[in-house]
């Protein structure tokens, strides 16, 4: 039977291959949203777990920038007065504190493109230092520089930033986040080559000394760390505090809206082609009414003439199904990182079984159209008394 | 072998009745060759058609090989008509997304017959031999001419060695050759055992049948048995 | 039938000459290189290289065109000549193609070494994926059979 239904849809290339597309379009936009709302929210929700941070405190005035260098990695200078962050740990409930210093590099070497430079203090830093000991088990040394996933260098290569030479003595593994487009030196270091900048650079680096772009927190107790948000604002004016949930929602409502577009046009898509599917399957079902009487005539069962009809508008969805998710997941992939510049949303590759249970429930819906819009057109036919079938034919 | 009784066929046409079928009686034994004559619209296909358990009748009864099909349900009746009964339409009525050979295969595995898939070719191939097609056993229909299409169509009949083949106007459309070829098959068919049940406008075939019947607006009436 | 042959012929060639086109119309107008979208977006070229040469995605860019006006070559070259021979050759030069269009910016040339450059993010998975479609429709050119349409109807 399944050879009679392979036979039936090659035999009608055009129409079935525009049933394919159809199901492979409404395949796609299904896949494709919540593809991206799963890979968005895994990365943010690690976003600032990643850099081992309960909380960051950010100028008042730089929101907009801050966010755009924790999300993005676009980079950008901006800075505060340190003495914040003294202040910043007296509040209760606040366990450490590192400040980082936040610079926008001229270039990178090669293109005309500028990274994000972070200088971290050694002694207080705690982002990076977790993965320093896995991977190096000693500190970052003179002119040593640990660079993100994106950075396209290796261990041992000389990078050259405001004229200052740097050694990248390792690469962080990928976080899906602005993390993997920036570059991390020590203070020391970042003053060095702000200093040398006037000589060397293109364009000097103004670096004021006393300052910090951002101060990353850990809280005492996880579960206050809003309370101790709130503290910070309060006892340290000037501030901002960014925490995971606020991040989060900053990206959600920014996807919110793509996801809604792409499910509502698969819904669209969905509403349009059911009622199109079911035409054509009517009409089919009616051109081979003679056919069908014929194969009943044979002695096939009520129940074959069902499973014939149902089967091939089923295999028909399938294929379109396949079709759909495997390229969506192919451009996705692909254009990843076009995506999330165009969208200003982070996007990560969903974790495996988040991409697994995806695809799955996406092909189940479609395939369920598919055996849906046959519904009525296989009944009727299976129900059709041979001779009137075989009749009907005749004209 | 076929017992029919009371059988009448009626249905409502708007406002009109049409009776395909007022009261037939029909029987006929194993081996016969009974052909059925008469004019168009005298309800000669809708009885060969109730005969074969493609259609209802309004009321009466009909049994063949000892089973009243009228009681059987849809899959007892399917089974009937895959092993017992081939049926030869007036029209070719081959698949045409299949070969010719696939085509009289398809019998076989639509009667569900557990054979491997090379004994049926087999058996298809043998069947297109005997009717004279050999060399075009791979071709689909669309490559076949008119008496070759219907040659087609009663090797698919035989091809699960029904007792019983029901013909409608398997010669109609045939040139006069290829119409005598067609009926030397049915002769030859019948010969061997199975009994064949045909309906024709030419009474001129009569000479290869056992007996005629013909039917006139919705009834049977006796004609000569042939000597 | 002759008529076969040439439909069978006639959309892979299409196929290759839009794909063709769309190679040459990616690096400089759909996903445009660094360097394009530099100049008119931010206003900035910060070039610390000699001027009178370019960055590598403008070569990558100028080599796909030269790539690009090839296939469409072959596509039109198909219409001309629809017949098997002809199909499987093109087939070859197409696939073979395809591969160079995916392999300039990959391994021959290259693009911008920034994360997050123009060239990287968008003309690079753009160029791969038209490379690999064109590969795909090489290789159904070289294995297409003919549909043989024999005996009287």
């Amino acid at each position: 039977m399944l050879g009679l239904i392979a036979r039936s849809i090659i035999h009608r290339p055009v129409r079935n291959g525009a049933l394919i597309l159809a199901f492979a379009f409404i395949a796609a936009s299904l896949f494709s949203g919540h593809y991206l709302l799963a890979g968005a929210s895994d990365s943010v929700k690690s976003e600032i777990a990643k850099l081992g941070a309960d909380l960051i405190v950010v100028p008042a005035n730089y929101t907009a920038d801050s966010e755009a260098v924790l999300l993005r990695g676009e980079p950008s200078t901006f800075f505060f007065d340190d003495s914040v962050v003294p202040r910043i740990r007296n509040v209760s409930g606040v366990e450490q504190v590192e400040p980082q210093i936040f610079i926008a590099s001229l270039t990178a070497s090669c293109c005309s493109l500028p990274v994000q430079l972070i200088a971290i203090d050694p002694t207080q830093d705690f982002t990076i230092a977790p993965w320093l000991e896995q991977k190096r088990e000693k500190p970052l040394g003179p002119d040593e520089i640990i660079v993100g996933s994106k950075i396209v260098a290796g261990g041992g290569t000389n990078l050259n930033f405001f004229g200052h030479s740097f050694i990248v003595a390792g690469k962080l593994d990928p976080t899906g986040t602005g993390l993997d487009t920036s570059i991390f030196l020590r203070t020391d270091d970042a003053y060095k080559m702000a200093n040398d900048s006037k000589v060397n650079a293109v364009k000097p680096l103004v670096l004021p000394q006393g300052v910090a772009s951002a101060v990353l927190v850990r809280v005492n107790d996880a579960a206050e760390a809003t309370n101790v948000s709130y503290r910070i604002v309060d006892q340290v004016p000037g501030t901002r505090v960014l925490t995971s949930s606020a991040l989060v929602t900053t990206v959600s409502d920014q996807l919110a809206g793509i996801t809604r577009i792409l499910d509502l046009s698969a819904l669209v898509a969905t509403l349009v082609s059911l009622p199109l599917i079911a035409l054509i399957s009517l009409m089919v079902a009616n051109e081979r009414r003679r056919e069908i009487g014929v194969l009943r005539a044979l002695g096939a069962t009520r129940s074959l003439i069902f499973r014939l009809i149902l089967g091939e508008s089923v295999i028909i969805a399938a294929i379109g199904g396949i079709i759909g998710i495997g390229s969506s997941w192919i451009i996705l992939v692909l254009f990843q990182s076009y995506i999330s510049v165009v969208t200003r949303i982070p996007l990560s590759i969903p974790a495996p079984s988040s991409l697994i249970s995806i695809s799955i429930l996406t092909f189940v819906v479609t395939v369920a159209v598919g055996g849906l819009a046959a519904l009525y057109p296989a009944v009727r036919s299976a129900l059709m008394e041979p001779y009137e079938a075989i009749r009907s034919g005749e004209l | 072998m076929i017992d029919a009784r009371g059988l009448i066929k009626s249905y409502h046409d708007g406002e009109q009745e049409v009776r395909p079928l007022d009261g037939v009686d029909f029987h006929c034994d194993k081996g016969e060759f009974i052909l059925i004559v008469g004019r168009s619209g005298s309800g000669k296909t809708t009885f060969l058609n109730v005969l074969g358990g493609l259609t209802r009748p309004t009321t009466g009864s009909v049994i063949i090989a000892g089973k009243d099909i009228l009681a059987l349900s849809d899959a007892e009746c399917s089974a009937l008509r895959s092993r017992t009964i081939g049926f030869v339409f007036q029209f070719p009525g081959l698949l045409s997304t299949l070969s010719a050979r696939e085509n009289v295969a398809l019998s076989a595995e639509i009667a569900g017959i557990t054979e491997s898939k090379s004994a049926s070719t087999g058996r298809a191939l043998a069947l297109l031999t005997r009717v004279g097609l050999k060399e075009k056993a791979g071709s689909p229909p669309s490559h076949l001419s008119g008496g070759e299409l219907k040659r087609t169509a009663i090797a698919r009949a035989l091809m699960n060695s029904p007792s019983l083949i029901l013909a409608d106007e398997p010669t109609a459309d045939l040139d006069v050759d290829t119409e005598r070829e067609v009926m030397e098959l049915f002769r030859e068919i019948n010969r061997e055992g199975t009994t064949i049940i045909m309906v024709t406008h030419n009474i001129d075939l009569a000479s290869y049948a056992s007996r005629v019947v013909r039917m006139d607006k919705g009834k049977l009436v006796p004609v000569e048995p042939v000597p | 039938m002759v008529l076969d042959n040439k439909k069978q012929s006639h959309i892979p060639a299409g196929i290759l000459i839009l794909l063709g086109v769309l190679v040459v119309l990616t690096p400089w107008f759909i996903f445009p290189v660094c360097e394009i979208k530099g100049v008119s977006d931010t206003g900035v070229a910060n070039m610390n290289m000699n001027p009178g040469t370019h960055m590598k995605c403008w070569y990558t860019a100028e080599a796909e065109t030269g790539v690009g006006a090839l296939i469409i070559l072959t596509g039109v070259a198909l219409l001309a000549l629809p017949g098997r021979v002809s199909r499987k050759t093109a087939g070859i030069v197409g696939g073979i193609l395809g591969l160079i269009v995916i392999l300039v910016p990959t391994v021959l040339i290259g693009v911008c070494t920034t994360p997050n450059a123009p060239c990287r993010i968008g003309t690079l998975p753009a160029l791969i994926l038209l490379g690999a479609v064109t590969v795909i429709t090489g290789i159904y050119l070289v294995l297409s059979k003919d549909t043989v349409a024999a005996g009287p109807n």
